[in-house]
């Protein structure tokens, strides 16, 4: 996918979603909450299923420099599980287990998810900043 | 995942660093806002936005200096007012959001999430902008 058709799919999904949320919140539909996180579920899928073809073809092709190894593939693969499985204990607290399920237990994988995309962020803004510097010294 | 670091920053048209900024402050907040919703700290909804308003305050102040260390660049003016623009909708949402959280105002959520759609709605354009 080129990065157009990304950025597209991923402002559309998170447009569907905040109006989706909207009309829940506000009590204009009586939708499951599994039902309000549908264009979630379909972005996380179209994520995994993205990860796991370049995932396939860097096992089938020979890996150059350019592309993101593969450790850093499983990473991003493990922060989507982490983002889907926060998702799945907020609905179930939201919609069935509401005084059963604290809330600190649905926010630790958000917790984890966040912690290792700061993470990951903190690390490009390093590779950045060193690079940076790097050009201005020749 | 879906994007690396550079792609976003071309795409969004900020810096890493704002990036950081705006991740740091929602995970801080994300504390705040479990801890006052389980009943652990008594606060306001305003003092549990802290976080949120610092970041929008300090991403604010570095669009100024870098407007100030480029203004001869004619394109520094359009790129002041995009990013302006997009802290300012992303303020006015934190501000309604808080209103509406402390029951000071009765807004429904359509409209608390008002700047949000037209926010998503411009960074819509501006991928396909930057790809034409």
């Amino acid at each position: 996918m080129a990065i157009l058709h990304r950025s597209l799919f991923t402002c559309f999904s998170l447009l569907a979603f905040l109006i989706l949320l909207a009309l829940k919140l506000d009590k204009k539909v009586k939708w499951n909450w599994f039902l309000v996180f549908i264009p979630m579920w379909i972005f996380d899928a179209v994520i995994v299923i993205y990860i796991t073809f370049k995932m396939i073809a860097q096992c089938k092709n020979r890996y150059n420099s350019g592309q993101v190894s593969m450790t850093r593939k499983v990473c991003y693969m493990s922060f989507v599980l982490l983002k889907m499985s926060f998702q799945v204990i907020l609905c179930m607290k939201l919609e069935y287990y509401n005084e059963e399920i604290s809330m600190y237990y649905a926010m630790v994988p958000f917790w984890m998810f966040f912690i290792f995309v700061i993470s990951d962020v903190s690390h490009g803004l390093w590779r950045i900043a060193t690079r940076d510097i790097s050009m201005c010294g020749r | 995942m879906l994007f690396k670091l550079e792609e976003i920053l071309k795409w969004i048209g900020i810096t890493a660093f704002e990036v950081w900024l705006h991740l740091v402050s929602v995970f801080v907040f994300s504390f705040l806002a479990v801890f006052k919703y389980e009943g652990l700290i008594h606060c306001t909804w305003y003092e549990a936005f802290i976080p949120l308003f610092i970041c929008d305050g300090l991403c604010a102040y570095f669009v100024i200096i870098v407007y100030i260390r480029m203004y001869r660049d004619r394109s520094s003016v359009i790129r002041l007012l995009s990013s302006l623009l997009s802290v300012v909708l992303l303020f006015v949402f934190k501000v309604l959001l808080c209103q509406k959280l402390s029951k000071e105002k009765i807004i429904t959520y359509s409209e608390v999430m008002v700047p949000l759609f037209a926010l998503v709605v411009i960074v819509m354009f501006r991928s396909c902008h930057n790809n034409s």
